[in-house]
């Protein structure tokens, strides 16, 4: 008997797994890698403090202000915070005939599908949290690119490099700027020349292109060049903030065969989600910076930020007037701000 | 006290005080040359200041 049969086929399963897109972890808020600081509406106030002390010969007079050299020192800045939106409207009206349309209730007017949101829309927030996490490590905005252009470039201290120029005119402009950016361009009273201009970190000089072949030498320099104090100051260690594909040339440096390979400059212990990597004795945190590498005291690192969960809040809800969209909403407030600023080594600034 | 702008390592000199003694048979190299630099600071000089004239020109 023959079956006859029209109308094309069709496949009758399908894989239940819908594939998402793999997101960057947002490491600096989640594991608070810097100092993360929030309640801030529109700006806040920072305030830094030194004092400085000279010995006298002993007398006993009474203490003369005239002769005494104790120096108490405070000042502030003013850190403006910037706020900014990821928004649009959903329109699923597309989704009809696909398998998204299975989770539609029943009824004209109901064109959402809860699949839909369970598997795509659920990626917003960690696409949100990328974006973010990009920010923080390499990106300017315009006004700020354009300072940091017009700055006069030059080899020694006290000087941007060429280098760091290029990487800044590179960055993505962004609605707030990067800590590379607010370490090479800020506003801070603190700073031996107080006010708008070149910040106070130490650069490296002689800087190559950083290989598996140069990566323990390129290291070796930001190490070198870092203050004593720093490395030293052992109730807040200072700790390495790299570029994540440092991960990878770090691993292949050490784990190298060859003949004069036998140098293991990094130390890597454990694996996995609890692997931590140091450099004689630092640790080194992976974050999305291009080009630039911050050898410094995490807490003078700062996120500034109204509530920092903002990053992962979505106001949903239907459009007005009988639209059968949705709108889909993310607002936030943030700032990056650096702290003792002599302290803080930039490779690549 | 002056600064020795045939120096861009010293501090305050910028590459664009350095480059003005390019001139004559002076090039960036020769004068780099004259500095008896380690070989990562021949190439880092050397790309920056490469860095800076792209730039410069933009």
């Amino acid at each position: 008997m023959a079956v006859n049969y029209s109308g094309g086929t069709q496949n009758q399963q399908e894989l239940a797994e819908i594939q998402k897109e793999l997101y960057a972890e947002s490491f600096t808020i989640r594991e608070g890698l810097i100092d993360i600081n929030q309640g801030f509406k529109s700006g806040v106030d920072v305030y830094e403090s030194s004092a400085t002390v000279t010995a006298s010969a002993f007398s006993t007079a009474g203490v003369d202000s005239a002769t005494g050299d104790i120096n108490l020192n405070a000042n502030k800045t003013g850190v403006p915070l910037v706020s900014y939106q990821f928004e649009d409207q959903l329109d699923e009206n597309s989704l009809k005939g696909t398998r998204f349309e299975r989770s539609m209730a029943r009824g004209a007017f109901n064109i959402n599908s809860g699949e839909f949101d369970r598997e795509v829309l659920i990626q917003v927030a960690p696409a949100i949290g990328e974006t973010i996490e990009n920010w923080i490590w390499n990106g300017a905005n315009t006004a700020t690119k354009a300072l940091i252009a017009g700055l006069t470039p030059g080899a020694g201290q006290g000087s941007i490099s060429a280098g760091a120029q290029t990487l800044v005119a590179a960055m993505p402009s962004t609605y707030f700027n990067s800590l590379p950016t607010t370490i090479l361009y800020n506003n801070s009273n603190a700073k031996a020349t107080p006010g708008a201009g070149l910040g106070d970190y130490i650069k490296v000089p002689s800087i190559a292109t950083v290989t598996a072949d140069t990566i323990g030498a390129e290291y070796a320099k930001m190490y070198a060049i870092t203050p004593s104090k720093t490395i030293n100051h052992m109730s807040e260690p200072s700790e390495i903030f790299a570029p994540l594909g440092d991960r990878q040339l770090i691993k292949l440096a050490n784990n190298k065969v060859s003949a004069t390979a036998d140098n293991k400059n990094f130390l890597i212990e454990g694996s996995g989600t609890s692997e931590v990597i140091s450099y004689n004795g630092h640790k080194i945190n992976f974050v999305p910076l291009v080009g630039f590498r911050i050898f410094a005291i995490p807490s003078y690192l700062k996120l500034l930020a109204d509530l920092v969960s903002d990053v992962s809040t979505l106001k949903i809800g239907e459009v007005a007037n009988g639209a059968m969209r949705r709108y889909i909403k993310n607002v936030q407030t943030m700032a990056t701000w650096v702290v003792g600023q002599k302290y803080i080594t930039l490779y690549g600034g | 006290m002056s600064k020795n702008t045939k120096n861009p390592l010293e501090k305050g000199v910028s590459y664009e005080d350095f480059l003005s003694n390019v001139k004559g048979k002076e090039t960036v190299e020769s004068l780099l040359k004259k500095l008896k630099l380690d070989k990562d600071t021949f190439e880092w000089l050397t790309t920056e200041l490469n860095n800076y004239k792209q730039t410069k020109t933009k």
